[in-house]
């Protein structure tokens, strides 16, 4: 039998073209990804794309000439960018004032993406045509989002901190709101507000968020399909409508025996709430997510270890205590800080309950949070607009600095709980 | 004190088809029965109903008798029983935690109070894993190679005393001297423990088993002194398995 790779043509040596190319499909992407913010550099768009439409035909000309290999793909990118050419020129920029913009952005978007097309083809020559180099030269795709997604972060968080940065100051930080006196205008009482209620629903969703996870790997059945529907229910529900019931408790709450508990003192506005009653309503879109991660470590446990644990005499009890929970643990942290994440963040569920932050910060007292602060500023009290206006930017990037932190916090237990408990 | 081990009439069906099928036979007290035949045909779980880890698995239903020292296993509370009957399994399956605790993980779990050191001690000694880690008792067990891993899950079982302990291919995942080492336990443990080898390895159970049971598409097709089994077997189908002529 004769060798069926015989016949293929011989790799490419000379690497001119593709390096050349590979160069112009590079420049255009960054031209690209700036043309998305700068409309005006639109007028070199179909200059760009003509050299880019020259650059591809030399390439596929060169690799006709010297490896005799006809590559359809470059043909196929040098039509679509000879369609592009078209399409920018003769899009109309229209009657409306902004329709510029639009056609800017279709450029854009066009130039992105046949430059991409084109890198690959470069690479793929440039590596040599190998099976291998194919694999390789495709990066480029799964690159690009990642450097957009990272080019958005970098954006956020340059306008957060360029805002933000130089108004945070230790007074700001360190005294709390009276709306009395002028010069206690500070966030503390937010700050700690908002670790206050991370702290108090962690403390209401772990217990049974935790037991219902257990409960649904562990035994099964009917009641774990209706928990399983009522958490998913629970995720599903629109937030606002926890927050209007939210509402409604405190408000039940005046002149019972709850007054004090779940509302604060009456000579505050009716409907406040405090941090207790914030949290438990927190807590009903965290234990969703915590059940989820304990269900799904649980489930991950190898059968082998709770065999084990069961054969010397354990009993299931034990075997949960002592394998299964420690082995699910990471997944439990993950549950956690995803929820306290959203306690963080979250204005929705507690956005009728809370007051501006003046009472101190207890279990029983008046509800208050970064989060919260923001939404403040722009909509309730005028006079606590024009005090604390200037600081949303400084919430912004305190509530991203508590974040982050839990988040390396999180990283190291988590790993150390991994390294630990599931070394296999 | 060892204990025998009776079984009589034992059928295990899962969702419907049975594995098991009426098997009935003895493993003597203090003595080593290994339990061989094809891959799939039923030893495994005839091996796991004796400590009743096949109620486990869904579906799975157990009928006639099993007794262990005169006592119906099937009537037994599940924990009591598991600590009577221990079990090594094909895999080494260490907690991940200190060689200590693994160790001593039955004690703590049945709450009983003792000297913890002397039991990891004898415990150790009996798996031929003493001398190599009497200086590391407190590192993870996750970091011991294979073959001390599932000697551990040896010592791990001998440390509750139990009468029985069942190994299922225990040396399936070890090398050649990690199996020999783990065999020279089991002839340790002779005497002081019965025990129930289920291997595919017959030149295994030619070394270490005093008694042979040879089980085929989940019947019993002969039970004698492993000597008797490998040299003039009674049934020929026992005979062609030996020899390899089976298909």
């Amino acid at each position: 039998m004769s060798n069926l790779f015989a016949n293929q043509a011989p790799l490419l040596r000379t690497k001119t073209a593709p390096a050349a190319a590979a160069l112009i499909a590079s420049a255009g992407i960054i031209y690209g990804l700036v043309l998305c913010c700068i409309n005006s550099l639109e007028t070199f768009a179909v200059s760009f794309l003509a050299v880019l439409l020259a650059a591809i035909l030399a390439l596929w000309t060169f690799v006709r000439m010297a490896v005799k290999e006809n590559d359809r793909g470059l043909l196929v990118t040098g039509a679509a960018c000879m369609t592009a050419i078209i399409i920018v020129t003769v899009m109309p920029e229209g009657l409306p004032a902004s329709f510029h913009v639009y056609r800017s952005f279709v450029a854009a978007a066009l130039i992105i993406g046949l430059c991409v097309a084109t890198l690959c083809s470069a690479v793929y020559r440039l590596l040599g045509s190998t099976p291998v180099a194919f694999d390789n030269s495709r990066y480029p795709i799964l690159i690009l989002p990642i450097v957009i997604a990272l080019i958005s972060y970098g954006m956020i968080l340059f306008v957060l901190c360029l805002n933000g940065l130089p108004q945070i100051s230790w007074q700001l930080i360190s005294t709390p709101y009276d709306p009395a006196n002028a010069a206690l205008r500070g966030i503390l009482n937010d700050i700690l507000g908002t670790f206050m209620l991370m702290l108090l629903t962690s403390i209401i969703s772990l217990p049974v968020g935790v037991g219902a996870g257990i409960y649904m790997s562990e035994y099964g059945g009917r009641i774990a399909g209706i928990i399983r529907f009522s958490t998913m229910l629970l995720r599903a529900m629109p937030v606002v409508v926890l927050g209007l019931a939210a509402y409604g408790v405190a408000r039940m709450a005046y002149d019972t025996a709850w007054q004090g508990i779940l509302a604060p003192d009456p000579t505050i506005m009716i409907g406040r709430g405090t941090f207790l009653l914030a949290s438990a309503f927190l807590s009903l879109l965290v234990i969703p997510v915590i059940t989820r991660a304990t269900e799904e470590g649980l489930r991950s446990l190898p059968r082998d270890l709770r065999e084990g644990s069961l054969a010397v005499g354990a009993t299931e009890g034990y075997t949960l205590l002592h394998v299964l929970l420690p082995w699910s643990l990471p997944n439990i942290l993950t549950g956690l800080l995803l929820g306290c994440a959203e306690v963080a963040g979250n204005v929705t569920v507690i956005v009728l309950l809370c007051g501006f932050g003046n009472y101190g910060v207890t279990p029983f007292t008046e509800a208050t949070s970064l989060a919260h602060f923001i939404y403040k500023v722009m909509f309730a009290d005028r006079s606590f607009r024009m005090s604390m206006g200037n600081y949303v930017y400084a919430v912004s990037v305190i509530l991203l600095i508590i974040t982050l932190g839990l988040t390396i916090v999180y990283l190291v237990l988590r790993n150390k709980f991994a390294e630990r408990y599931r070394a296999h | 004190m060892p204990a025998t081990v009776e079984i009589k009439h034992l059928s295990v069906s899962y969702n419907g088809t049975n594995v098991v099928k009426d098997v009935s036979f003895e493993m003597p007290a203090g003595k080593v029965t290994a339990i061989i035949g094809p891959s799939g045909c039923g030893k495994t779980t005839l091996l796991r109903s004796i400590n009743r880890l096949s109620e486990l698995t869904k579906n799975c239903r157990v009928q006639g008798e099993i007794m262990v020292d005169g006592e119906n296993v099937l009537k037994m509370d599940t924990v009591l029983l598991r600590r009577k009957v221990g079990m090594v399994f094909q895999q080494p399956n260490p907690f991940p935690k200190s060689i200590k605790e693994n160790v001593l993980y039955g004690i703590k779990a049945a709450k009983i109070k003792t000297d913890h050191s002397d039991i990891v001690k004898s415990s150790l000694q009996k798996a031929v894993l003493w001398e190599e880690l009497e200086h590391r008792l407190n590192e993870s067990a996750l970091n011991l190679s294979i073959g001390q891993q599932q000697r551990l899950c040896v010592a791990r079982s001998l440390a509750i005393t139990p009468e029985v302990i069942l190994m299922d291919e225990p040396a399936s995942a070890l090398d050649p001297v990690s199996t020999l080492k783990l065999e020279e336990s089991i002839q340790s443990m002779k005497g002081d423990v019965t025990l129930v080898i289920v291997t595919h390895n017959m030149q295994q159970a030619k070394r270490v088993a005093d008694y042979t049971a040879f089980i085929y598409r989940g019947e019993l097709i002969e039970c004698n002194e492993t000597e008797k089994i490998f040299a003039n077997p009674d049934r020929s189908e026992t005979r062609d398995y030996l020899e390899g002529k089976f298909s």
